[in-house]
């Protein structure tokens, strides 16, 4: 007997039998977390295009860097210190302090300061050894974390502001290592950007006073899901909080606040920062990049490099057969079909030798990658820890009409770190490679770990 | 509704409570729809959500919440299926022994056919069918809540249409009652 059944209407019924209803424990998750978290302000003039480009897929998530376990430790900074790394060379005459009539509430924090700020690592019990510090601003409270631990409390105090200063108290059950009460008054300098917080002030408490003093940067990130890249950045010298290009293959990552160190002029922000991949694009390519887009040109660093397999497009899995080494890998870069690579040059670059090559795709490849993009995956960054899943995987692709620049660099570990100054339009590649490689000769690598 | 967004774009929490009481069960059908893994599913709605109350400042037009929601859940559902692949190599298949479902229409051979035709799908596939049959979302506002081109949304659904119609109709094939016991 032949059977007559509609087969959509059959995948219809099909999709229907999946669950529909929240569950209550979500819900209330996601209420706990909204109590304490702040909501990011709103971007002023922010330009808004779509943008489907497609030459870098990347496979990690936000999620890597929530789960991973902490250490204990300690790491002594003081007030002169810690500015070191990342002090935007903004001058005062560039900054302007904000009233706080901005939040609508008289003594609330102004809105200007509401949100997550990043900065260097502080003494503060519980944090990793070198990691870098959130600090949430809300609307009468202030909140230092651990850099990969946003939701977790380490010391809490209310706030409230008046004119270009706020106060701080210490509650009844102390976190800050304070007596109940306490008060300090600090002031507060931010750039005309509103990008960088330089915190400064006189506290009862002056264990307190050295953990919020000091300069922040927002953690302003639109194109990636609560992941705390810096965004637009003022001019000045940076570092990362999370990527790692020199460390121990085998060993847990541990993040460590300026492993990569780099200098930007005005106009660049940054789009990216994973324990295996920092990136900074020019600012209206940044502006213009969607939630979980890519810029249309960027400079990309990968950590951990290797040669992808080829048994599939975009096979996510390490080539084995390439032997270790720059040479050995733009050798096999060469043999990859569909890829026109240019001449070697060697380079160096913060102290480390490498090679680079420019490298195109003259025609749309005909096999798709992850069946969807005409695009040659040709880089893979296998991240860090025993088994590279605890700090994601990243793969870079080309498309036809891209450009890019691969350098890799030999690292002291024997691993490559691996930078690609890429643009989707191969027009204007000399134009941006000019603005990008001065940023990428200011480039300064440092042990990401074991802590130092 | 646009009143209660408003509130919430401006920091109220009670606010944004109301809207999560009014659109998380509706998202959540969505997630696991895409992900089919009610755990996956859970975390993509829970990182969501939480997204959305921290950029809700940055929401353009308080009209269009659901659907800027509804993008936001998509892409956790990509993290969440791509974590998946990345870091686990024991994907967990739904049970195809349970009860037979919608009007008893689907089999539990239809199930296991549609299961397995489906975990061939990207996820962003998946999505675009998800948001059209279940949804019932044209391609246009398909595209625009994901933000690709509309003829992105249209081939990739076109494929996940044809691969699962594929997977019934294979299951369709004349055969005789005695032989399977399995009539219309």
């Amino acid at each position: 007997m032949t059977t007559s059944r509609d087969p959509d209407r059959l995948v219809r019924a099909w999709l229907e039998l999946m669950p529909s209803e929240a569950p209550d424990r979500v819900i209330d998750a996601v209420r706990q977390a909204v109590e304490t978290a702040p909501q990011v302000r709103r971007p002023i003039g922010a330009a808004f295009r779509r943008s489907f480009q497609m030459n870098r897929i990347a496979i990690a998530t936000a999620s890597a860097l929530v789960v991973l376990v902490l250490v204990g430790g300690a790491f002594v900074l003081t007030r002169s210190n810690v500015s070191q790394i990342g002090g935007p060379s903004s001058s005062p005459g560039s900054s302007v302090a904000v009233s706080p009539s901005a939040s609508g509430a008289a003594g609330a924090m102004p809105a200007a300061l509401q949100g997550v700020w990043l900065g260097s690592g502080r003494q503060i019990p519980g944090t990793t050894a070198g990691a870098g510090t959130q600090l949430h601003i809300g609307p009468a409270s202030m909140a230092l974390t651990p850099s990969t631990a946003g939701n977790r409390n380490l010391m809490a105090v209310t706030a409230s502001a008046e004119g270009s200063q706020f106060q701080v108290q210490t509650g009844s059950d102390p976190t800050d290592g304070c007596q109940p009460g306490k008060t300090g008054t600090y002031t507060y300098l931010l750039s005309a950007s509103g990008q960088t917080l330089t915190i400064g002030g006189e506290d009862g408490c002056p264990q307190r006073a050295q953990l919020f003093g000091g300069t922040w940067w927002l953690s302003d990130c639109h194109t990636q899901d609560a992941a705390p890249c810096l965004g637009q950045l003022d001019p000045g010298d940076y570092g990362s909080q999370y990527f790692a290009s020199v460390g121990a293959q085998g060993v847990a990552w541990a993040p460590r606040f300026g492993a990569l160190t780099f200098t930007v002029p005005a106009g660049w922000a940054s789009d990216a920062d994973w324990p295996s991949l920092f990136s900074l694009a020019p600012a209206a390519d940044y502006a213009a990049a969607p939630l979980h887009g890519t810029p249309a040109e960027d400079i990309a660093v990968y950590s951990n490099v290797v040669a992808e397999s080829e048994t599939t497009p975009c096979s996510g899995q390490a080539n084995d057969s390439v032997a270790p080494g720059a040479g050995a890998y733009l050798a096999w870069l060469r043999t990859v079909p569909g890829l026109s690579v240019g001449s070697t040059s060697t380079v160096s670059i913060g102290g480390h030798q490498g090679l680079s090559v420019d490298i195109t795709v003259p025609q749309a490849p005909t096999e798709l990658c992850d069946g969807t993009d005409a695009v040659i995956e040709y880089l893979l960054s296998i991240g860090w820890g025993t088994s590279g899943a605890s700090t994601g995987i990243q793969a870079h692709a080309i498309g036809a009409g891209n450009h890019d620049r691969l350098i890799l660099l030999e690292m002291p570990s024997g691993s490559l770190t691996g930078i690609v100054i890429t643009t989707n339009d191969s027009g204007r590649f000399d134009a941006f490679a000019q603005q990008a490689m001065p940023i990428v000769a200011s480039f300064q690598f440092k042990d990401a770990f074991p802590a130092p | 509704m646009r009143a209660v967004v408003e509130r919430a774009m401006h920091g109220d929490r009670e606010a944004f409570g109301m809207l999560v009481a009014q659109t998380s069960d509706r998202l959540f059908a969505i997630a696991t729809r895409i992900l089919r893994d009610t755990d996956l599913a859970e975390d993509a709605l829970q990182s969501a959500l939480i997204t959305a109350w921290r950029e809700l400042p940055r929401l353009r037009d308080p009209d269009r919440f659901e659907a800027w929601a509804r993008r936001l859940l998509v892409h956790a559902c990509y993290a969440e299926a791509r974590r998946r692949r990345q870091w686990s190599s024991n994907v967990r298949v739904l049970p195809v022994d349970g009860p037979a479902g919608a009007d008893e229409l689907v089999s539990v051979a239809d199930r296991d056919a549609l299961d397995r035709a489906f975990r061939r799908l990207t996820v962003e596939q998946r999505a675009v069918f998800v948001l059209h049959h279940h949804i019932g979302l044209p391609l246009v506002e398909i595209a625009e809540t994901l933000g690709i081109p509309a003829g992105t949304a249209r081939s990739r659904l076109h494929y996940a249409t044809r691969l699962l119609r594929e997977a019934v109709e294979a299951d369709l094939e004349p055969v005789s009652s005695s032989s399977q016991g399995r009539l219309a």
